[in-house]
């Protein structure tokens, strides 16, 4: 690895494509090690697809889809066989995707509920306490972080008791009571591992609070000790190592500039020199190194770090100071003719430099700042596509999933254009870029529903056009069936049956064969009035009489019988034709409306008057957002292009100091 | 000309190298703060945060409601069939690809990419595919390509035989480590 030492001593190799935005990175991956502690958690296999599903989506970094599923499977009746950890997930998710007072509600909730198991209720404290101080509420936060229970969380999750004792440093930090001599904050830093990023942040802020107390030789003590403790880069855990080496590197720069402020050059040298060529941070590197070479005299040094500098493509506050303190260092080095032309370099690009921002910043819209950015895929992160920046396929653009995120959702960016280099580390622009990248998603998904929801449309209408047909065939099947008819018969029937009860009307509930002996018995009365008047027609009649009262008696001693067979065929007619009317009805009912079509067509109609609602509110927040973006690169331009005044001016006036000088040299002479 | 040397100077001292450090200090002093007010204007910045955050809100809802209705619409619980995907471990398989067949019909196939791989090992079930199936007998079978013990290219096939009544019928590729012999095994079951 080259260090700053190394390139001058004859060692360096120039590097083609120097990742300065690693640099730029640095303020990103400080913060992304306030990761939520869910991501540590171990593999657990799912009892519920639903909560599966969900933690597919949550590892994948897809937390707005991950947060629907544990919507939808609440709202189809919760996520059985995990009790209450899907809540803690939910939470956590809701600290990942920047809601921040939606967590604070459900792990508050949470508390509040009786029946939570004492680990939930333990970790819920803990998230609850993290809600609090990112919102800036430390003492609530710390009463949360009170309430729980160290040894209970340091046995069920590990990663979150090492968080929580980094709050409580970090706490204590921020009461001023984390000096030196203090024993809490010390016996915090023992307890948690010597390789944790933690320990560096709590060192680091400690040496700062030292600094900001006026102690500077304990700050610059504690610097040097937490740089001494550094382990070597081969020999840290691969998942910290390059945070652990970004925060040696901040942690040689500060004390190189502490030692630069004490005007102990020689020491601020040897402290820079190790910062490697390729780190987050050589660019301040070089400009410190060539700042505390040039005060020591060696301003050969000095220009060797400064054209080192200013090779770098990249655009940053260190290299805009590079042409003219080059200039500066070659006077120095009593070459006035050089020095003349340095300074004439000098002042020229600073003059195109100062034309391209003006440019830049009068033509500032999303798209062109969008232009000035790359974006990175997943996949186009891997180290084995490095200097390979022209992977195959279109740009990513905001908005689109296959977008690298980190854990809190910030956009992983590299700067095309490098005027926004220094810019790119900043938080508010990372907040800005990632609610953009975060409303474009929105928005692309409350499009993909609007496309949906027309074929939702598209699918209830043939549903419907095929009902109807359905509806037509029945219709025609009905009336062949000649249903009215029948129940017109039904009724007609019962009246009948139920006059010949009332009037009790015997010869109506005669059977058939009744009826058939009653027509015989009437034909044979018949005959016999056709028959002459004698003995043998009187015997004749007097047979049938006696026949006939025989008949007339069954007829009346069956009657009870037959009236029983007749009602109880009438009972099972009623019911069949009810079954039928009832079934006819329901038809008719279901032909009329279809409540299941229905039913669709409200939700349908309904989450469209939603969508439009949000889309109207999205496209509000989306310019908001949009605007704020632009006003903070804006703002960003304008002081680069006051810097840059304040370079080109000192140039051309340091040019014509020395014109000058040369003239009247030229002149004496 | 006194003036200009002075200012060339200028850039050269400990007053300046403070405010560097000032500058280069600016992030931690950041970190130390974490919820600290960084915008111009703090309310502005707060009211346009809790929009988005309230925005985020009801997308997720309406996200949630769709959802429910898309599959309502168009996977009625009696003819429902999902197949879902689990990954334990992972030891000794590297997965790459998966086809699904139902019937003698490929209805599904996927690719992994190495974070969807991570989100399997850490628990995460994929829905491999959904559908309707009518009530009666019906095979699945799934095909797993991937890399194997000893680097080597791994494929495996598992077949079910099920029986689909009028409920929502799951099933479940299980692909897991088997230890006994050091190689994966692929499995389908009945999701209970």
């Amino acid at each position: 690895m080259q260090t700053v030492a190394d390139c001058f001593s004859g060692q360096c190799v120039h590097r083609q494509s120097r990742s300065t935005w690693l640099r730029m990175a640095l303020a990103i991956l400080v913060s992304s090690a306030c990761v939520t502690a869910l991501a540590d958690t171990p593999p657990q296999r799912a009892s519920d697809t639903d909560y599966g599903m969900a933690l597919y989506e949550y590892h994948q970094g897809d937390f707005f889809q991950a947060l629907t599923r544990l919507n939808v499977a609440k709202a189809e009746g919760g996520i059985s066989g995990h009790g209450d950890h899907p809540l803690l997930v939910e939470g956590g998710l809701m600290l990942a995707y920047g809601m921040t007072r939606e967590a604070q509600t459900l792990f508050q909730t949470l508390l509040d509920e009786s029946e939570v198991s004492n680990e939930t209720r333990n970790q819920a404290w803990f998230y609850l306490g993290k809600v609090l101080w990112l919102e800036g509420d430390a003492s609530a936060s710390s009463e949360a972080r009170h309430r729980v229970d160290g040894n209970l969380l340091k046995n069920t999750n590990p990663a979150l008791y090492q968080e929580w004792r980094y709050l409580e440093g970090q706490w204590l930090l921020g009461q001023g009571e984390a000096l030196a001599t203090d024993e809490r904050f010390e016996e915090i830093l023992d307890d948690l591992p010597q390789d944790s990023p933690w320990i560096w942040y709590l060192r680091y802020n400690q040496a700062l609070q030292l600094l900001g107390a006026g102690d500077r030789p304990a700050a610059m003590d504690g610097l040097s000790k937490l740089i001494e403790q550094a382990t070597p880069a081969r020999a840290l855990p691969p998942e910290t190592a390059e945070e652990l080496i970004a925060l040696e590197q901040q942690a040689r720069l500060t004390l190189g500039r502490l030692y630069m402020g004490q005007g102990n050059f020689e020491q601020a040298m040897a402290v820079l020199s190790a910062i490697p060529l390729d780190g987050m941070l050589s660019d301040q590197a070089l400009s410190d190194y060539a700042v505390a070479a040039s005060r020591l005299g060696r301003h050969g040094l000095a220009l060797q770090a400064l054209d080192r500098l200013q090779r770098r493509p990249l655009f940053t506050p260190w290299l805009q100071q590079g042409p003219y303190a080059r200039a500066f260092t070659i006077e120095q080095m009593d070459q006035p003719k050089a020095a003349l032309e340095a300074y004439r370099a000098a002042a020229g690009h600073y003059l195109a430099l100062d034309e391209r921002l003006a440019d830049e910043q009068a033509n500032l819209t999303e798209a062109r700042l969008v232009e000035a950015l790359k974006f990175i895929r997943e996949g186009e992160d891997d180290p084995r596509n490095e200097g390979n920046d022209e992977m195959p396929g279109a740009e990513p653009s905001l908005g689109e999933s296959t977008m690298l995120t980190d854990t809190y959702g910030r956009v992983q960016v590299r700067p095309k254009d490098f005027s926004l280099a220094e810019m790119l580390a900043d938080e508010p622009f990372q907040l800005a870029l990632r609610d953009l990248h975060e409303l474009y998603r929105l928005s692309d998904s409350l499009k993909r529903w609007r496309t949906q929801l027309r074929s939702f449309d598209t699918m209830l209408e043939t549903r419907r056009s095929r009902r109807e047909a359905r509806i037509r065939e029945t219709r025609q099947a009905l009336s062949t069936l000649n249903a009215d008819e029948w129940a017109a018969q039904q009724l007609e029937f019962r009246r009948t049956i139920e006059q010949a009860l009332d009037e009790q009307d015997a010869a109506f509930f005669m059977t058939a064969g009744q009826r058939e002996l009653e027509q015989m018995l009437d034909g044979v009365e018949a005959s016999l009035q056709d028959l002459p008047d004698d003995e043998s027609t009187r015997k004749q009649r007097k047979t049938y009489e006696r026949m006939r009262a025989y008949f007339d008696w069954r007829v009346v001693d069956d009657y009870g019988v037959n009236r029983w067979a007749a009602v109880s065929q009438l009972r099972e007619l009623d019911k069949a034709m009810e079954t039928f009317i009832g079934q006819r009805q329901l038809m008719e009912q279901e032909m009329l409306s279809d409540a299941r079509l229905d039913e669709f067509s409200g939700r349908i109609s309904r989450k469209r008057e939603e969508l439009d609602q949000i889309s109207g509110m999205l496209d509000t927040s989306l310019n908001q957002t949009r605007q704020n973006l632009i006003n903070l690169v804006d703002s960003e331009l304008a002081s680069q292009r006051r810097e840059i005044a304040g370079y080109l001016r000192a140039s051309r006036h340091a040019q014509a100091r020395l014109a000058d000088s040369l003239f009247l040299e030229n002149a004496n002479e | 000309m006194m003036n200009i040397l002075r200012t060339v100077k200028t850039l050269f001292t400990p007053r300046l190298l403070c405010v560097f450090c000032t500058l280069a200090l600016l992030p931690f002093q950041l970190l130390a703060q974490e919820a600290s007010d960084e915008s111009s204007d703090p309310n502005l910045e707060g009211s346009v945060a809790l929009s988005v955050e309230e925005l985020k809100r009801k997308v997720i809802r309406l996200n949630r409601d769709l959802f429910i209705l898309e599959e309502d619409l168009l996977f009625p619980a009696s003819t429902k069939f999902a197949v879902f995907l689990s990954l334990d471990t992972g030891q000794f398989l590297k997965l790459d690809a998966v086809k699904l067949k139902l019937n003698d019909d490929i209805v599904a196939s996927h690719l992994y990419t190495d974070r969807q791989l991570k989100a399997l090992q850490r628990g995460g079930m994929q829905r491999l595919h959904i559908g309707n199936l009518k009530t009666g007998s019906h095979e699945v079978t799934v095909f797993v390509e991937g890399i194997g013990p000893d680097n080597r290219a791994y494929k495996q096939a598992a077949t079910l035989a099920f029986e689909k009544g009028t409920d929502i019928a799951s099933l479940e590729v299980r692909i897991r480590d088997r230890s006994s012999n050091y190689e994966p095994e692929v499995a389908i079951v009945e999701w209970q």
